[in-house]
């Protein structure tokens, strides 16, 4: 039995005497979705954000968190750095916030194949333009010399998969990756992410408001309030099993085509 | 509102294409475009990335020009420049536009309260002694507390950034909103908590909705037409209800069908992207893409 890729354990988060993340367990195994639901303000980022240690000064963190087996929360910087650079790759929900404005598309998708993992500009080039059309990005090439502005929304979304992909991370922590993508459009991102679960065992901690898509795309699906994970359940249950509250709640908000419309 | 047989907005032949630069085809962003919308209906625009939505949604605003066709707002022509500060001014106040980031469509500097102000007083809606409870009136109707009046965006919440971004638009009496992918970016309980705003609005005030979204769901839930899009065109117009749950176009299928559910599956959804596709290039040449 490997190490799981991500494995949280009793992770708590205070801003002083806020508490944001109360006893926080989670699990990503290599090949495996979960997927992390709840409200906004739940602690569905603030988990994410904590597990890579991407937290203000202020924040205080106890529980433990491992990343393909090494220790975050004790990790001194050096370590730290290792771990965000080979081990995961992250999207954040908004693509404009995660590429610099003044920076060419290209630049940004290759950063850290090259400086991290010193691959020749050629050949980062090479894997970045075969990513981009991998994620469905017409014309690669004129979007490598562009910059973020001139790019749609749901494009930079691509560019910022993309470039989460291109070190072949084991894990992926997605937030609300693709949130803001047509159907049809998500469907290519996820399909390509489904292959690298296959091909070589990427374990996805998929963050969504899409319930739905939580039922259809994820192995598990845990939910959050209030910081705290108050149901786990299989991705395929999560409309028919759920017992808490809060989570029939959240299923009933949902917004659904029903065939008779009240 | 004034003559029920005419609609309130008339687009008729809308195009608009894009130079990308160089030796490189202009883009048509969108091509042969027409709808209308009733006065205080509700048309939904559908479509994957780059079919045009957004694009058709700011011509409406008169956020960018059309090349071709008419757009009638109450019979005045909007694709035509307005001479002078105040007609530009009316021209912009009746049509209002709620994008799918609050956070950067308002000012940061200005509380609640500015930003209303400001609308209100660029506008000519209300003079400084009426302002304040214009503002009160205008928090209540979004469902915001008084307290929310004095803070600035980034204290507020996204659901709530979003509630002043609506009540910013309908400060000024627009007679159409123009919402872009407004709920897109919020979670299943306060996107319920908009669209249920955003249909009390529509029936109090009689205020028409263009409806931009890429989630069918929502669009079910807050309008009566749909315009279904397709590389800048229009595949199929119907009443919603029908487009959604009897969809006649093959791409209108495809996107239904492609709405995750059980036993979705991403490659199941490409395969029948990729045959659309192929479908199409044969009675249809291959034309580029943005």
């Amino acid at each position: 039995m490997t190490a799981p890729l991500l494995d949280i354990v009793d992770l708590s988060l205070h801003y002083g005497d806020t508490r944001i993340l109360d006893r926080v367990n989670l699990r990503v195994s290599a090949g495996e979705t979960v997927g992390l639901v709840g409200e906004s303000g739940s602690g569905k980022s603030s988990t994410v954000r904590a597990a890579l240690r991407l937290l203000p000064p202020n924040a205080r963190l106890e529980g433990t968190v491992r990343i393909g087996g090494r220790e975050v929360l004790a990790a001194d910087a050096r370590e730290l750095r290792g771990i965000r650079s080979t081990e995961v790759g992250f999207i954040q929900q908004d693509p404009r916030g995660a590429l610099n404005p003044v920076r060419r598309i290209g630049d940004s998708l290759t950063e850290r194949l090259v400086l991290v993992h010193g691959v020749g500009r050629a050949e980062a080039k090479r894997r970045g333009l075969e990513l981009l059309e991998a994620v469905g990005i017409s014309r690669p090439e004129l979007r490598f010399r562009q910059y973020p502005h001139e790019l749609s929304g749901g494009m930079l979304q691509r560019v910022v998969i993309a470039a989460a992909l291109t070190t072949e991370p084991k894990l992926l922590l997605a937030d609300e990756a693709t949130s803001a993508l047509d159907v049809t459009t998500q469907a290519e991102v996820l399909a390509i992410l489904r292959d690298l679960q296959r091909e070589r065992g990427l374990g996805v901690l998929f963050i969504t408001h899409d319930l739905h898509l939580a039922a259809a795309y994820c192995d598990r699906v845990s939910v959050m309030l209030r910081g705290e994970i108050v149901e786990e359940l299989d991705g395929a249950d999560l409309f028919t099993g759920a017992t808490e509250p809060y989570t029939k709640s959240l299923l009933e908000a949902v917004p659904t085509i029903r065939e008779a419309r009240a | 509102m004034s003559d029920v047989r005419s609609p309130l907005v008339v687009a008729h032949g809308l195009r608009r294409t894009f130079q990308p630069g160089g030796r490189r085809d202009p883009v048509v962003a969108v091509d042969d475009v027409s709808f209308e919308i009733e006065a205080g209906g509700s048309l939904g625009l559908v479509g994957e990335s780059g079919s045009g939505k957004s694009t058709i949604a700011r011509i409406l605003a008169g956020l960018e020009r059309a090349d071709a066709g008419s757009l009638t707002l109450g019979g005045a022509d909007r694709l035509v420049r307005s001479r002078g500060r105040q007609a530009r001014l009316e021209r912009a106040r009746q049509v209002q536009m709620v994008f799918q980031d609050p956070y950067g469509s308002l000012d940061r500097r200005l509380t609640v309260e500015q930003t209303l102000m400001h609308a209100m007083r660029l506008h000519g809606m209300a003079t400084r002694a009426e302002a304040p409870a214009r503002v009160a009136e205008l928090l209540d109707r979004v469902r915001l507390a008084a307290k929310h009046g004095t803070l600035k965006p980034h204290q507020l919440s996204g659901g709530q950034r979003q509630r002043v971004a609506i009540a910013r638009a309908i400060a000024v009496a627009p007679s159409v909103l123009v919402l872009d992918e407004a709920v897109s970016a919020l979670d299943v309980s306060v996107q319920a908590q908009i669209l249920e705003l955003l249909g009390e609005i529509r029936r109090d005030s009689g205020i028409a909705l263009l409806f931009v979204s890429h989630d069918l769901a929502v669009v079910d839930e807050v309008t009566d037409r749909t315009l279904v899009l397709f590389h800048g065109g229009v595949v199929e117009e119907g009443t919603t209800h029908d487009v959604l749950r009897a969809p006649q176009h093959a791409y209108t299928r495809l996107l239904v069908s492609s709405v995750a559910g059980p036993g979705w599956d991403p490659h199941e959804v490409i395969g029948r992207r990729s045959a659309f596709e192929r479908s199409r290039e044969t009675f249809r040449p291959d034309e580029a893409r943005g």
